[in-house]
Formats: structure tokens, C-alpha cells, sequence
């Protein structure tokens, strides 16, 4: 089996894994999200734009298309997860991503939706390249997935980098020590202004040098991979951001061949 | 080639698209996941505001008639996260969104003298959620008020908005 196959099909099951909690999550709070309640689609819609004037929008976003949205996610997850590649895993991965986008529409799209939904596209391309022995196609998803993972993490670093209460370390105080992102723990910890600092240097500067990471040899690329995983996990605790991890971490594994492909196309290997 | 070329032109235009902010275009490429924007805590709004990170916290209460105001009632706060929201936190997304709602009406309407529009959907979501929390009987009114702390030592609380009367 080639690496390109094993590594499409753990993106599936991680995405799968994603999509699991993400629409179990939809689920156990689609009371809040129905018609008469704050969020209810009967007041939301007055939002600006096409989508939410439209008249199928009313028949989607009401509890019942809510809870067929959350049910499809559902579906199509657990069959990426268990059901062996075939042209079908292409329909599967169709009816994902399409499930996705609409529920993060509804519920404004986080980080985690759109990387989830990044990854799914990637996949998308990649199936098709995989199914009718296109290697452009596969190397359009991985490129798609891998370098928006990069620029996320690079971007969000840079961003930090370029506001002063980063660089202090006060932002980061001031985060960990809310109720809203914080935790009691994390609160203590930055008390001290010099270990939030330090602790914000420690998130921006490995976030701004990923892109370097696609250059190192496949073994550290996947121990750097795992330290950043567990950053994820960290700010799940923290945060309490919990699908996050599960999301960035379906697009790991195109990182990883688009850092192979790097170091053969620049003769590293 | 072609989708390649398409792939490669995406995420030039994408790390372009980082660090500006976003007009309703650009907002819909990041919604669609087509020109994602990257932030993390990184929105350039916490280098001017010094109050971007305070709790926000949404108190209500009810007039049972003839002038008379009962006392405050929390109806959206927040306490020490427990350790199960690594694995499971459903109301993440829809406590986010009230909560987006609270920070928006905080920011528009931060001058205490203009009066509020009772159209602005911001106002409508806020005032929905106390409504659902504090269910309201026949010629009751409910007045909300949004309440800001910061740290967890020594917390003071500023009031940020107070709303009208409203009778259901």
C-alpha cells in the first residue's frame, strides 16, 4: 500500500473522529438553536446576507434540518471512520464537507470548522486523484490541506508577534486568567509576569517557524507534529476549544507527505 | 495542472488575506473556508482594547408591575472550567455566540447616553436569552443589564450596558 493511501485514510479517520463530536455536540444543544429561543433561525435570519434570506435557509436551519444536518455528519463520519477506501469514500467526503459547511454556517464558523472543512476538501481531491490515478490531483489536496495548516499556524503566530500585549505577555495573562478561556491553574501560573512571557513566546515563535518544520527529515517532522498536538490538548484543558485538536490533527498527515515531497523536490533527502 | 495551479494561487491569496481586516467579501471566502483568516487570539483589536478579555456577564430582572424591580438574577456567567470540556463541552458554540452578542451591544452601543435601537439583532439575542431563562407573566417587564469582571482576584465589577424595560 503506498504512503499516499495510508495517509488519505487516517485523514479519513481523523476527520471522521471530528465530525463525531462535533455533531454530537450540535445535538445535545439543539434546543438553544430552535425557533423562539435566542438563537432560534426566526430571529438569526435577519442577519445580513443572501443565506439567511433566503427561503430554503428557513427549512434547513430550523431544529428538524438542524438535527437531519447533525444526523448526516453523523452518518458520514462513522462510514469514513470504518467503511475501506473505494470511489463511494469520494460521495462519503462530498456529503461531509457539504454537512459541515452548513452547520458552521449556522452556528458562525470557528477554527476547528475551518480546518475541518479545509481537510475535507483536501481529501476530496485527494480520493479523486487516489480513484482515477490523477498525482496532481492527489498532490492539489495535499498541498491545499498541508499549506493551510502551515499558514495557520504561521499567521496565527505573526499576528500575536505584531501586537505589543503579546509580546509582554499581558494578552496572555489576561486570557488564562478569565473564566471565559481560562483555568484556575493557568491563572496562577501567569501571575508572575515573567513566566507569561516566556509562556507567550512559547506559543508565538514555534507557531511562526512551522513553515521551517516541512524541511526537516520525516522523523522530527513527526515529533514537532506530536508537540504541537499536544499544545492542542493543552488548549482543549485550558480552554475548553475541544474539537480543535481533532480537526488540526486530520491534517497532519498531509503535512507530512507535503514535507516529504518538499524535501525530494529540494534534494534534502 | 490546472488544480494545482488553482491551489497554489489559494493559499498566495490566503496569506495575503491574514493580516487585513476583512470586508463582508472577504468574510464569506473566510465563512466558506475558501480564503480562511488564522487569528487564535491574534485579532488586532487586543492591541488597542485593553478590556477584550474580561468576562462578560449577563444579569437580568423582573418588574412584577407598578414600578416596582426585583433584584439581579444571573442568567449568562461564567465559573472554573471542569476537566470534562477536554473531551465534551456542547454549549461551547451556543454560550460563544450569546456571549458574541454581549461583547457586540457592549462595543456599539459603549456610549451610555444613546439610546439603543430595540431593532439591532444584537440587542433581540441578548434579550431573547434572558427571556428563555426568566420565563415573564402577563404585564411583567424584564430589564438586562451586561456586567464585566476581570482577573480572579479582587474582581470589580463595571457595568457595561443596561437595557430598557421590555414587556414580553
Amino acid at each position: 500500500m503506498s504512503p499516499n493511501f495510508l495517509l488519505l485514510r487516517a485523514t479519513c479517520v481523523l476527520l471522521g473522529f471530528w465530525g463525531l463530536i462535533n455533531a454530537a455536540q450540535w445535538f445535545a444543544d439543539l434546543r438553544q438553536w430552535s425557533d423562539g429561543r435566542a438563537l432560534g433561525w426566526d430571529l438569526q435570519r435577519l442577519r445580513r446576507g443572501r443565506l439567511y434570506r433566503a427561503n430554503f435557509s428557513r427549512c434547513l436551519y430550523n431544529s428538524t434540518g438542524l438535527s437531519i444536518l447533525a444526523g448526516i455528519q453523523i452518518i458520514t463520519s462513522v462510514a469514513l471512520m470504518v467503511t475501506p477506501f473505494s470511489v463511494a469514500t469520494i460521495a462519503l467526503l462530498g456529503c461531509f464537507a457539504v454537512a459541515t459547511l452548513l452547520l458552521a454556517l449556522r452556528g458562525g464558523p470557528d477554527g476547528a470548522d475551518k480546518m475541518a472543512m479545509v481537510v475535507a476538501t483536501g481529501a476530496l481531491l485527494q480520493s479523486f486523484g487516489v480513484s482515477f490515478g490523477e498525482q496532481r490531483l492527489v498532490l492539489a489536496g495535499v498541498l491545499w490541506a498541508g499549506g493551510q495548516l502551515t499558514l495557520a499556524y504561521f499567521a496565527s503566530g505573526a499576528s500575536k508577534l505584531l501586537l505589543a500585549p503579546w509580546r509582554q505577555g499581558d494578552a496572555l495573562e489576561a486570557v488564562f486568567s478569565s473564566y471565559m478561556w481560562g483555568h484556575r491553574c493557568m491563572a496562577a501560573i501567569v501571575r508572575d509576569r515573567g513566566t507569561a512571557k516566556l509562556l507567550a513566546w512559547l506559543v508565538m515563535l514555534p507557531e511562526l517557524t512551522f513553515p521551517l518544520a516541512l524541511l526537516v527529515p520525516f522523523n522530527w517532522l513527526c515529533a514537532i507534529l506530536a508537540l504541537f498536538f499536544l499544545f492542542h490538548m493543552a488548549i482543549a484543558v485550558i480552554m475548553g476549544l475541544n474539537h480543535y485538536p481533532w480537526a488540526f490533527l486530520a491534517a497532519y498527515p498531509s503535512v507530512l507527505l507535503l514535507g516529504q515531497w518538499l524535501r525530494s523536490a529540494l534534494n534534502l533527502n | 495542472m490546472l488544480s494545482l495551479a488553482a491551489v497554489v494561487l489559494l493559499l498566495l491569496l490566503g496569506l495575503d488575506r491574514q493580516f487585513g481586516i476583512l470586508g463582508p467579501r472577504g468574510q464569506l471566502l473566510d465563512h466558506l473556508a475558501i480564503l480562511p483568516q488564522w487569528k487564535f487570539f491574534g485579532q488586532s483589536q487586543i492591541g488597542s482594547d485593553p478590556h477584550c478579555f474580561d468576562d462578560l456577564c449577563l444579569l437580568a430582572r423582573i418588574s412584577p408591575g407598578e414600578g416596582k424591580a426585583g433584584s439581579w438574577q444571573e442568567v449568562l456567567w461564567w465559573e472554573d472550567r471542569p476537566i470534562t470540556h477536554t473531551f465534551w463541552n456542547p454549549l461551547l458554540r451556543s454560550r460563544g455566540a450569546v456571549g458574541e452578542a454581549m461583547a457586540n451591544l457592549t462595543i456599539t452601543e459603549s456610549n451610555d447616553e444613546q439610546q439603543v435601537l430595540p431593532t439591532a439583532l444584537t440587542y433581540l439575542t441578548v434579550l431573547r436569552q434572558c427571556l428563555d431563562c426568566l420565563p415573564t407573566d402577563d404585564g411583567m417587564a424584564i430589564q438586562f443589564a451586561i456586567a464585566a469582571t476581570r482577573g480572579r482576584e479582587n474582581r470589580l465589577v463595571s457595568l457595561r450596558f443596561l437595557s430598557a424595560w421590555h414587556t414580553p
